[in-house]
């Protein structure tokens, strides 16, 4: 058994987002981290997912991270 | 000359065939990497980096850092024992394809990750090994234990998965990077983490922590949460502190039963007891675990190395006595061996020790 996750190079990710149709929000500032809600940039970015159909992001806190993989989400 | 003649006699007949036999040895370790997909992942990793250190092109670097993630972690990860599994799940790293141009739809639970430079592949590394353990470590408790419990249990796992990667630059950012700031200022998640990491030391962390908590998980799938399950949970890890902090001749409670998890410890420890009095007390001490509707029982045995280079006949006679203990056990229609599990801790005085753990389970009466 294997747990697969997707990966983005760090320079990439404005093209990931590109990809994923949320390159406007990206530039405009609209996203958020899931965990924090703070504005998710192209160089503070750190992980994505897709939770009830919507894209959920996390930020480059070691903390948000963490509680993002454990699906320890907002409720929002 | 006679010096002479064997050289050329060795070059004649020897070399040849040191040759071959050198050659038929290097196959078969190519094969051993080729037919383990870790080892080979980590063979790959190390080919493109000297690839990309050549041609410093992107492509190269990508496939060094996927396939070092790869190899390394699950390498380190086999050397985990989860009872008689292994633990966690492997971890697979896949880049996204045609990241230039192109859509991609993320699907439901899938899970993107942002990595690193190669220069940065300890960062990329941990990483990875905090996904896998927050992925897939606490499966249907995670929810109940408190947080700075479950941030505990986490650190710990993924120390030692990063421990047995056995690169100290990774362990060093770990610890400075993520490890050491995570307690800061939180006293509670340092109260339970100085707990787990005792546990851990007394090789009672993946051994019994985790196989309990993961079959408590079972239990209680389905079950509405209530708030007693939490403390069910942080009474099992006080329990076992105990025992891992067990001071020679101190009575500690060997028992935990609560709702769902009851469990039992035997201890043997205490080389003159067993040599004195044989096996009687511990088959007594599992017959009253027994009246107690115990449903598990580990028996945890401490390696006597001192006393077999002191007195060999008696670290023998212990080992016989050891194992006539654990058929008297089986002898028990209700009781059944789960696993068994030799491993290494620090005892009380900070010696590396033997020991082992055993694991029973026990069918409950109708």
């Amino acid at each position: 058994m294997e747990e697969i996750f997707r990966a983005v190079y760090c320079e990439e990710v404005a093209d990931l987002f590109k990809m994923l149709g949320l390159f406007d929000d990206l530039m405009q500032g609209t996203l958020v981290c899931s965990i924090c809600g703070s504005v998710i940039t192209a160089t503070n970015f750190r992980a994505a997912t897709r939770k009830s159909g919507d894209i959920l992001l996390s930020c480059g806190r070691e903390d948000c991270y963490n509680q993002f993989m454990a699906q320890e989400l907002r409720e929002e | 000359m006679d010096a002479f003649k064997v050289i050329l006699l060795s070059i004649e007949y020897g070399l040849p065939y040191a040759a071959i036999a050198a050659l038929f040895l290097m196959v078969i370790y190519l094969l051993k990497i080729l037919l383990d997909e870790h080892r080979s992942a980590l063979w790959r990793g190390r080919l493109y980096r000297a690839a990309f250190s050549l041609s410093r092109k992107r492509e190269h670097e990508k496939k060094f850092i996927s396939n070092d993630i790869n190899g390394r972690i699950n390498l380190a990860r086999q050397k985990l024992h989860f009872g008689k599994e292994l633990l966690p799940k492997s971890v697979k790293v896949e880049w996204i394809e045609g990241i230039n141009g192109g859509t991609y739809d993320l699907k439901e639970g899938e899970f993107v990750v942002c990595l690193n430079p190669a220069h940065c592949q300890e960062m990329n590394i941990v990483r990875l090994a905090t996904a896998i353990v927050e992925r897939t470590s606490l499966i249907g408790v995670r929810s109940i234990v408190e947080k700075p419990l479950s941030r505990a249990i986490d650190l710990n796992l993924v120390r030692n998965i990063l421990r047995e990667v056995k690169d100290r630059k990774i362990l060093d950012w770990f610890f400075s990077e993520e490890y050491q700031p995570s307690m800061q200022g939180n006293v509670t998640l340092s109260t339970w983490n100085c707990k787990i990491v005792e546990i851990d030391e007394k090789g009672l962390f993946t051994r019994i922590l985790l196989i309990e908590l993961d079959s408590f998980a079972k239990k209680i799938t389905g079950i509405a949460q209530r708030p007693f399950m939490a403390g069910e949970v942080e009474g099992l890890v006080n329990f076992l502190y105990l025992i891992a902090t067990k001071q020679f001749g101190q009575d500690v409670p060997l028992d935990y039963i609560r709702a769902y998890i009851k469990i039992g410890v035997i201890l043997v420890a205490s080389t003159s007891k067993m040599l004195s009095e044989g096996i009687e007390p511990y088959v007594k001490c599992l017959s009253y675990k027994l009246e107690k509707r115990i449903n598990t029982v580990y028996v945890i045995i401490f390696e006597k190395e001192l006393l077999g280079k002191v007195f060999p006949k008696a670290k023998e006679e212990f080992v016989k006595l050891t194992q006539c203990l654990d058929k008297a056990i089986l002898d028990n229609s209700l009781v059944k061996k789960d696993f068994e599990l030799k491993y290494s801790c620090i005892d009380a005085l900070g010696r590396q020790r033997g020991a082992k753990c055993i694991r029973y389970t026990i069918e409950s009466l109708p």
